[in-house]
């Protein structure tokens, strides 16, 4: 079996049926806290031939303030402890990404992905909808891109 | 000994580079940070500290107990950026509503280095929400003092409001001084003194009764003793100065040797009366000759059933109390041979106050040595 190339561009994102059941009950928890904000969690899988794999995901503290957008904060090291003990189970999955449940983007979405950058430069954002309105895929995945602007 | 949670904000400026405090303002802010993270840990082992660095108000280190992880990232932290106080005060903020220790108390220490830009009416917003919370904050000013005064006082009274003294402002001027500066201000204190003293040298002996309860137990216990031994021996010269006739009795065989110890110490110097065993009158033990000393050394260890604790001189011609003591070693010889001489012996048995020389004991004793100096007579002719 090939080894997974992570330097390979990602064209297609594959998520499986355990990540998008694990959000929901993620969005559901903190709605009963009465947070009904979005959660936001980290995505692990494998890159194959530029088919991300998002086999699994676990969700991570996170918070913002509704007002200021620049004010948001995200406990890193939970997130390497989480994912640390994931790699005992299971050490061929990585962090390939994060999601939050938007349902929209957000202005500060590309600070957050700075962040997860630090694990996986090819990080790539699902926004996945927790409680879609219409039929079909709830999910939709962002690469970041870097452009340079002449201002 | 609050329970209680904190997040410490460190200005990470382009200020920060300024020399103005030895050797730097970031050196000196971190040792200051160093300070702040071992006091808040000491005072309760329970205690969360985490660290948030202003320029882009990011979490370096989220609540832990563990300051190494604290001191490592901080030491890795540059000066780069501008600092924007509210953002990161709000930051902090959420980081501790994210804590582990829901019956914590939260606080925020932060640092302020460098001009702070925005208006005084968001800092007094920002302050009503934070007491509004229930989160206290001290500020450190230090650097740019005349700009910013005057806005953290007003955010300090803001979350202080009418009664709360739970938020402290500490303004420190230019100088090599900031963590000495801070180590007298509430900031470590705390709001009713406790928490100061850091190092071991502040705990008695050195040892902090609450690392190690038990050591601090027996190093006060044994020096208690001490004391008590000292606090003995002086109260024994004491009554011997003052002459009485107290009768104290030998109760240990180490008692003894103190007392002759210390009046033989003292025979060159003044005239110590050492009190009595028995309760006759005292001994003048500068007014005794040589032999007089001798023999009321035999006395005494004889009347302690013959235990061999008499410093018998073993040089007459000196009457050194050093050379007494020392010589206690050699006590048993020295006793043998000054005891072989059953003549010399009966002479002091004659000149002892309290003896009896007819009494049978006395006599049963004089007559087994006189038997076994014969005995080693013998001995001695039969090889020859």
């Amino acid at each position: 079996m090939s080894p997974p190339d992570h330097h390979v561009k990602i064209n297609k994102v594959v998520v499986h049926p355990l990540v998008l059941l694990s959000v929901v009950d993620h969005f559901n928890r903190m709605g009963k806290v009465g947070n009904v904000k979005r959660v936001v969690g980290v995505l692990l899988g494998s890159n194959r031939q530029g088919v991300l794999d998002v086999s699994n995901s676990f969700a991570v503290p996170f918070d913002e303030d509704d007002k200021d957008q620049s004010v948001w904060f995200l406990d890193h090291d939970y997130l390497e402890h989480m994912y640390g003990m994931f790699k005992k189970v299971n050490a061929r999955e990585r962090i390939v990404g994060w999601y939050h449940t938007g349902p929209k983007l957000h202005p500060n979405d590309i600070a957050i992905s700075e962040m997860i950058r630090r694990y996986n430069p090819a990080a790539v954002l699902v926004v996945i909808d927790a409680k879609p309105k219409e039929l079909g895929l709830p999910t939709e995945a962002y690469i970041s891109v870097e452009e340079v602007h002449d201002v | 000994m609050v329970l209680e949670s904190t997040i410490i904000c460190v200005d990470n400026s382009d200020y920060m580079r300024n020399g103005d405090f030895v050797p730097t303002r970031m050196q000196a802010q971190q040792d200051a940070v160093n300070l702040v993270c071992m006091s808040k840990t000491r005072s309760n082992p329970e205690n969360n500290v985490g660290l948030l660095k202003m320029a882009n108000a990011e979490v370096l280190v989220t609540l832990t107990s563990d300051v190494g992880r604290i001191l490592a990232r901080l030491h890795q932290v540059q000066p780069q950026g501008q600092i924007n106080f509210v953002t990161a005060v709000r930051v902090a903020h959420l980081a501790l509503k994210h804590r582990q220790g829901r019956n914590h108390k939260l606080r925020i220490v932060v640092f302020v280095g460098s001009p702070i830009e925005i208006d005084e009416k968001e800092i007094i917003k920002v302050a009503k929400r934070l007491k509004k919370e229930k989160v206290n904050v001290d500020v450190v000013n230090f650097g740019e003092e005349a700009i910013n005064t005057d806005k953290l006082t007003a955010f300090v009274n803001a979350i202080n409001g009418k009664d709360g003294t739970s938020s402290h402002l500490v303004t420190v001027p230019p100088g090599p001084m900031l963590s000495d500066a801070l180590l007298s201000s509430p900031v470590i204190v705390g709001e009713d003194g406790a928490g100061a003293s850091m190092t071991g040298a502040g705990f008695e002996f050195g040892v902090d009764p609450n690392e190690d309860p038990e050591l601090a137990l027996a190093l006060r216990v044994s020096m208690e003793e001490q004391r008590a031994r000292q606090e003995k021996e002086i109260r024994e010269t004491a009554v011997a100065t003052t002459g009485e006739a107290a009768a104290v009795t030998a109760a240990s065989v180490e008692e003894e040797q103190l007392q002759r110890a210390l009046g033989g110490s003292l025979v060159p110097d003044a005239a110590v009366s050492v009190p009595p065993t028995t309760g006759s009158s005292a001994v003048d033990f500068a007014a005794m000759t040589e032999e007089e000393q001798i023999a009321y050394a035999m006395k005494l260890s004889m009347e302690t059933g013959g235990e061999d604790d008499a410093p018998a001189p073993m040089e007459t011609d000196d009457g050194e109390a050093s050379a007494k003591v020392e010589q206690k070693k050699d006590e048993e010889e020295d006793y043998s041979e000054v005891m072989d001489d059953p003549d010399f012996l009966q002479n002091v048995l004659q000149s002892l106050p309290g003896v009896d020389p007819n009494s049978d004991v006395i006599q049963n004793a004089m007559r087994s040595i006189a038997d076994s100096k014969k005995d080693s007579k013998k001995d001695e002719k039969k090889p020859k």
